[in-house]
């Protein structure tokens, strides 16, 4: 018997082994790119 | 433009309708034609989500801001990837194990069929007008440059996209998008490049970047919070939050790009990368603009970028007056010139006295120069009323026109289409699925003693009649964008009038399960007619028109579902998470 397409497996993502961590990534990602453009306003303004 | 721009241009707009109409054959039933059977990958769904957020408005205007206002427009995009995240967590597992194939469907069994209906028919408004702005973007360029009608050149633009958009439905959208994308990096990057090159031989990168820097071009982040200030951290953080929420979790013309994943992974992975992407690329199209603004300190520009409005009034009553200040903004701007290369010679010494004054004779330079372009945009004011005064939307093509080879002029001219054609379609593509989901299958549609073969033929059929009306109806307003000032921003602030309102409705939906269909709609009604009373009575700046709506919502719908004759029933409906 095949999976009813409304019921699919919640798979993880291909890397990190989780998404809570994936979502980790992408907010670190986006404090980063914060601080470089904090870094680069200050520095040149 | 040479017989080499033509080629390049030509090829590519005729190369993107063909691929479209030949990668969109074979939809049989309105899976395959809205959601293209539910078979992309999420490097498919990324592009595609970019492709359809970046407008031709993105390389008009966008560069134009980086040149006139800095590049403080990236903290509008601070809060986009939160809203990435929030979204891969719950609306797109939602969205999935529905298996809908509109975001409004979602309402109708969490809520009632009027609030499905009120959330449909905002986003048929909303969207509907900004298709108009999406396709009169790249028609502009043309009629300015190449003296063509703008009507017809709209009609031309919007025909093209419909050819395939209609023909080939969601399949023919997303892999055109993927090629449009690629495009579009390629306008960029190569516009970049030649900017950098094009910069006086004295003139070394790092030198460019100060001199930007010195006169405001580089004020990427501003930690102040005033609510009258249109971009700050704090706004793009909270304001931008809301906003893509709302416009990536409810504007169908972003969902049904993700529901065309081909599992919740790839819809998320396709969002995630999204979040990772977008911050990059709209700092490197305002670093482009700031960029522009150095080459024109060293070159002398035009006063006033328009050509249009430039002819008209030195043809007018103000033309001697016009002409004297165009004189004294070339001596302005050639003494500016002078005293940027004396302030990049004082900063190759250690002397910080000699850097300082440099530094303040370069704005005093830069505060003479605007001093005397603002009266010659009086004089154009003057001489035409209609003229809203601003040139940002013609910065970038102005540059690419003047000063650009061969070839590359086409490049990036095919880019700016490639990106009007790209979200053009996906609008279009998402105004007919509304359309024949949550208006003709919902409230028209007949199937009494129909074979299902039939039924899903003409539903194919409703929606390309439905994709062609949206095309009309985008070009009918499109001739009506010439007076909404810089583009993006008027798309921006049209969607912020709506997106709020619909934001909160789908908050409500997700985490209130309280909350009933009554109470929601009307508390709905309230929030739309406040966000119109702070668009027309206030000052605050647009982005917070998407909190006032969505906070709006979500009070009322609560303070509503407090009385029980206003109450809730209660949900044990399958579609809340």
């Amino acid at each position: 018997m095949t999976t009813p397409p409304e019921f699919e497996p919640d798979e993880p993502p291909p890397i990190l082994g989780s998404w809570p961590r994936a979502y980790a990534v992408v907010a670190a990602f986006l404090a980063v790119l914060i601080a470089l453009f904090t870094w680069f306003t200050k520095t040149f303004e | 433009m040479s017989s080499l721009d033509w080629l390049v241009l030509g090829a590519s707009l005729v190369g993107i309708v063909l691929y479209g109409v030949w990668k969109g054959r074979g939809n049989r039933d309105l899976g395959g034609y809205l959601l293209a059977d539910r078979t992309m990958r999420w490097h498919t769904i990324t592009l595609s989500i970019m492709a359809t957020q970046a407008s031709a408005i993105t390389f008009l205007s966008t560069p134009g801001q980086g040149f006139a206002d800095g590049m403080r427009f990236v903290q509008f995009y601070f809060g986009l990837p939160l809203a990435m995240i929030v979204l891969s967590a719950t609306a797109v597992p939602i969205y999935r194990r529905l298996r809908v194939y509109t975001a409004y469907e979602y309402l109708e069994g969490r809520f009632d069929t009027k609030t499905r209906s009120l959330a449909a028919l905002l986003f048929l408004v909303q969207r509907g007008l900004a298709a108009g702005l999406t396709i009169y973007a790249p028609s502009l360029i043309l009629s300015v440059l190449l003296g063509w009608n703008i009507h017809l050149t709209c009609l031309a633009l919007g025909a093209f996209v419909v050819i395939y958009t209609a023909s080939g439905g969601a399949k023919a959208v997303n892999h055109t998008q993927v090629v449009q994308m690629l495009i579009i990096f390629g306008g960029i990057g190569t516009a970049f490049v030649l900017i950098l090159t094009s910069l006086p031989p004295d003139v070394s990168f790092l030198d460019a970047v100060r001199v930007a820097g010195v006169m405001g071009r580089l004020n990427a982040v501003d930690y102040s919070f005033d609510l009258q200030n249109r971009y700050n951290i704090w706004s793009g953080l909270i304001g931008g939050f809301f906003l893509a929420l709302s416009y990536f979790g409810t504007d169908q013309s972003q969902v049904g790009r993700y529901l065309t994943g081909r599992s919740v992974t790839q819809s998320r992975l396709g969002l995630l990368m999204n979040g990772i992407v977008k911050v990059p690329m709209q700092f490197s199209i305002l670093f482009l603009g700031a960029m522009v603004f150095v080459f024109y300190v060293f070159s002398s520009p035009p006063v006033f970028f328009n050509p249009v409005d430039v002819k008209k009034v030195e043809a007018g009553a103000h033309g001697d007056a016009f002409r004297a200040e165009e004189n004294r903004y070339r001596a302005a701007t050639e003494v500016r010139s002078d005293r940027a290369r004396a302030y990049i010679a004082a900063r190759r010494t250690d002397d910080r006295a000699m850097v300082a004054a440099a530094e303040r004779a370069l704005t005093d330079a830069q505060t003479e120069a605007e001093a005397i372009r603002a009266e010659a945009v009086a004089l154009i004011r003057k001489d035409n009323p209609a003229s809203q005064g601003s040139d940002t939307n013609y910065v970038f093509l102005n540059f690419v026109m003047h000063h650009l080879p061969a070839g590359v002029i086409g490049l990036v001219l095919a880019a700016i289409f490639a990106a009007s054609m790209s979200s053009t379609s996906a609008e279009l593509n998402a105004l007919s699925s509304t359309t024949s989901v949550d208006i003709y299958r919902r409230f028209l549609e007949r199937r009494g003693g129909i074979a299902p073969e039939v039924v899903a033929r003409r539903e194919v059929l409703v929606s390309k009649v439905a994709t062609v009306f949206w095309g009309a109806f985008a070009i009918a307003f499109a001739e009506f964008a010439s007076r909404l000032g810089s583009l993006i921003e008027a798309v921006n602030i049209l969607g912020s009038l709506f997106y709020g309102t619909i934001l909160g409705i789908f908050l409500t939906a997700f985490y209130l399960k309280r909350v009933g269909g009554t109470a929601v709609f009307v508390a709905a009604l309230i929030a739309e007619a406040a966000v119109v009373a702070c668009f027309l009575f206030t000052t605050i700046s647009f982005l917070w028109y998407n909190v006032v709506g969505c906070l709006c919502v979500v009070a009322f719908s609560l303070a509503m579902s407090v009385r029980p004759t206003m109450g809730a029933r209660p949900t044990s409906s399958p579609s809340t998470p």
